[in-house]
């Protein structure tokens, strides 16, 4: 058992009570959570523009935050999942999610996709095809540039994907310069028919009316009635999250190939010794981790403005967020970029106008990149190796 | 006279480019036998395994001359996953289970070069008979479990792939005598139930004498002695340096001297 048991209260106690907790819960439990998260957030959407004020506010940064958690969650998980299996901190997880944005507006722009006849579902194919095309990809940097390099302190190689990630950058300045690609496929999409009728969901404004007569909901802007529109961008993040989120999930705890990688992870030579192709793991790592940068990439491309080289940017996030869940935890990523996301957003909601009222010298303070250093600061001199970080299981 | 299923030929191991661990060593395994190798921690005796196994190479450590060949093969050159392919299961000294894996993924995992799926569920239940109480903590962490359960589930773990030939590395290690025995009955049960020949590595030289066929005592990297498990007990430098056992009647001072002699060949 894990020696948890402490007499009288300390953070330190609290915080191994909590890691006993959470190391003990299955991976269906962490997947309930998030799905329980995800309802919530929705339904209170649902019912919130009718509430004035305060709550409605907290529930809207709450579920901005989870939706920007749960891309540092995607984008966390690769780094983690390399981290676990080769030891490497991949400096090029950045540029693998810039890419898959650049597949997506090749996808969309170029090849104008589209799926069941409808143009502004064109995102599911070409998330499909930044998912394979990314994976493949993967497969290519592990065979040519990390296999050779076996063997070699784990340093070089991590100097070897910061070489990459240049390549990368300059690669796509070349073939795409630097100007945002931009794609307007929602404008056309299901939202006109079907959600125009569904309430926005946190209104900035709280002016909201019910038509009596067609039921559906306006808002005044400028004079003038409109019919005001759910911001369904960020359920989507969240779904399409959950879904590769539970696929990963489904894909280690089941499959023959998934639990070698856990194996691999946990003893390299113990997995040998029972025929595993440590090789082939890492290539499959490599594969995944560039598949789910490539979505995140994606993602972030398609609710911020296209494609564009400031994209890694966003990776860089993802370095607390592993460094607070503990670098060789999968359920470290996920809980450490909800909490991140969460951060961030309450942040740029309570912190921010606090400072800005009070202080004039503050008039334009962000501390949306500051609060999660913060928190990770505190986290890390109680729990050093992150929240779930910790490679050895102690029986006593 | 029929050819071993195993046949270790002079080899020679270096680790490092430097080190000579292994100074031609040659043994002999028969089909369907349990043979033990013996020695005193240090003698080489993982190696020996490793360098049948194919696992040298992530130690940095070769077979630099001599040859292994298994069913008439030559299989020094072979990786370790094509030499598990081959039948050949290594359970590596200290148990080294998959801490954060469950039982049965640790049991899926040692099943890993099983290409159905429904061998590999079928195999498991026959786990299952040999170790119940791998049954009843299938979903548990296994690094959670006792050190017993723990060398159960790492032979478990061996009977998945159905190899032909199962190298055991000190399977006794860090166990109380009483877990000692069963796992050795268990051990002997496998051999003769499943017809796998197990190649078992002691430092526990009773209890392993117990249930071997055949039993070498390794030295310094060489093979020193050798023979059935009767010839050995009636050794008397094998009575009193590894089972613990002394010859009454000598006089004192003199089995001083001899014993002084003796234990520097044996231990040196
Ligand atoms: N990876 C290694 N690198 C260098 N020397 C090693 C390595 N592994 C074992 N040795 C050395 O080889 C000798 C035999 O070790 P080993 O085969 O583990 O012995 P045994 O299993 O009989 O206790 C020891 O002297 C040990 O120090
Ligand atoms: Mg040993």
């Amino acid at each position: 058992m894990l020696n948890t048991r402490e007499k009288s209260f300390s953070l330190q106690g609290f915080l191994d009570n909590l890691q006993a907790y959470f190391a003990a819960k299955s991976w269906r439990w962490y997947l309930t959570l998030f799905g329980i998260l995800a309802v919530m957030a929705y339904i209170l959407n649902w019912f919130v523009p009718q509430a004035q004020d305060n709550p409605a506010a907290f529930v809207r940064y709450t579920y901005n935050g989870i939706a920007e958690g749960a891309i540092l969650a995607l984008v966390s998980v690769g780094l983690v999942l390399i981290y676990k299996a080769t030891d490497v901190i991949n400096f090029a997880h950045g540029e693998f999610m810039m890419l898959g944005a650049y597949i997506a507006y090749e996808m969309l722009v170029e090849f104008k996709v589209s799926f069941l006849g409808i143009d502004g579902l064109g995102l599911v194919p070409a998330l499909i095809a930044a998912a394979v095309i990314m994976g493949l990809l993967g497969i290519l940097v592990e065979r040519l540039i990390l296999r050779p390099l076996v063997g070699e302190p784990v340093i070089s190689v991590i100097m070897v994907t910061i070489g990459l990630s240049s390549i990368i950058h300059a690669g796509v300045g070349l073939q795409w310069g630097t100007d945002a690609k931009t794609w307007q496929v929602r404008d056309t999409a299901l939202a006109d028919g079907i959600l125009a009728q569904v309430p926005e969901v946190f209104p900035e404004d709280s002016e909201i009316r019910q038509d009596l007569e067609t039921g559906a909901y306006e808002r005044e802007i400028e004079g003038s009635r409109r019919p005001v529109r759910f911001q369904y961008d960020k359920v989507y993040i969240v779904l399409i999250v959950s879904v590769v989120i539970l696929a990963l999930i489904f894909f280690f705890k089941y499959s023959k190939q998934g639990i070698a990688m856990r194996a691999t992870a946990d003893d390299q030579q113990a997995s040998l010794s029972m025929g595993i192709s440590v090789k082939r793991i890492f290539a499959i790592t490599w594969s995944i981790a560039a598949m789910t940068a490539g979505i995140a990439g994606l993602i972030v491309a398609d609710t911020g403005g296209g494609a564009k080289t400031d994209i890694p940017g966003v990776g860089l996030r993802a370095f607390p967020v592993i460094i607070l869940g503990g670098l060789d935890s999968i359920a470290g990523a996920i809980v450490g970029g909800l909490m991140i996301g969460l951060l961030e957003q309450y942040a740029v909601g309570y912190i921010d106008p606090l400072l800005q009222e009070n202080f004039a010298s503050l008039a334009s303070a962000s501390t949306k990149n500051v609060v999660p250093y913060l928190v990770l600061v505190v986290i890390l001199m109680f729990k050093p190796y992150g929240l779930f970080g910790q490679k050895r299981i102690e029986r006593v | 006279m029929t050819d071993p299923l195993l046949s270790l030929n002079n080899i020679e191991v270096i680790y490092n480019r430097v080190i000579l661990v292994l100074k031609g060593l040659s043994i002999k395994v028969d089909e369907g036998k349990i043979v033990a190798l013996l020695g005193a921690n240090g003698a080489g005796k993982s190696t020996t395994l490793k360098a049948i196994s194919g696992l040298l190479k992530p130690e940095n450590g070769a077979v630099t001359d001599g040859s292994i060949v298994y069913k008439g093969q030559n299989i020094h050159n072979s990786d370790a996953a094509a030499i598990v392919r081959k039948g050949i299961f290594q359970v590596m000294e200290g148990r080294r289970i998959f801490e954060h894996l469950t039982v049965e993924e640790n049991l899926r995992a040692g099943a890993y070069i099983q290409r159905n799926p429904m061998e590999a569920r079928r195999r498991m239940q026959i786990v299952y008979e040999y170790f119940p109480r791998l049954n009843e903590r299938k979903r548990q962490v296994a690094g959670f479990m006792s050190g017993g359960e723990q060398q159960m589930l790492a032979i478990g773990r061996a009977l998945m792939a159905n190899p032909k030939l199962i190298l055991l590395d000190e399977p006794s290690l860090g166990l109380a005598p009483l877990l000692v025995q069963e796992i050795f009955r268990i051990i002997k049960r496998i051999n003769q139930e499943q017809g796998m020949t197990i190649l078992l590595v002691e430092q526990n030289a009773n209890i392993a004498l117990s249930v071997a066929d055949y039993a070498y005592i390794m030295e310094n990297g060489r093979v020193v002695l050798d023979g059935t498990p009767q010839d050995l007990t009636a050794n008397a430098d094998v009575r009193e340096f590894y089972l613990g056992l002394t010859d009454v009647g000598h006089r004192k001072s003199y089995r001083d001297v001899k014993h002084y002699k003796r234990r520097k060949r044996w231990l040196s």
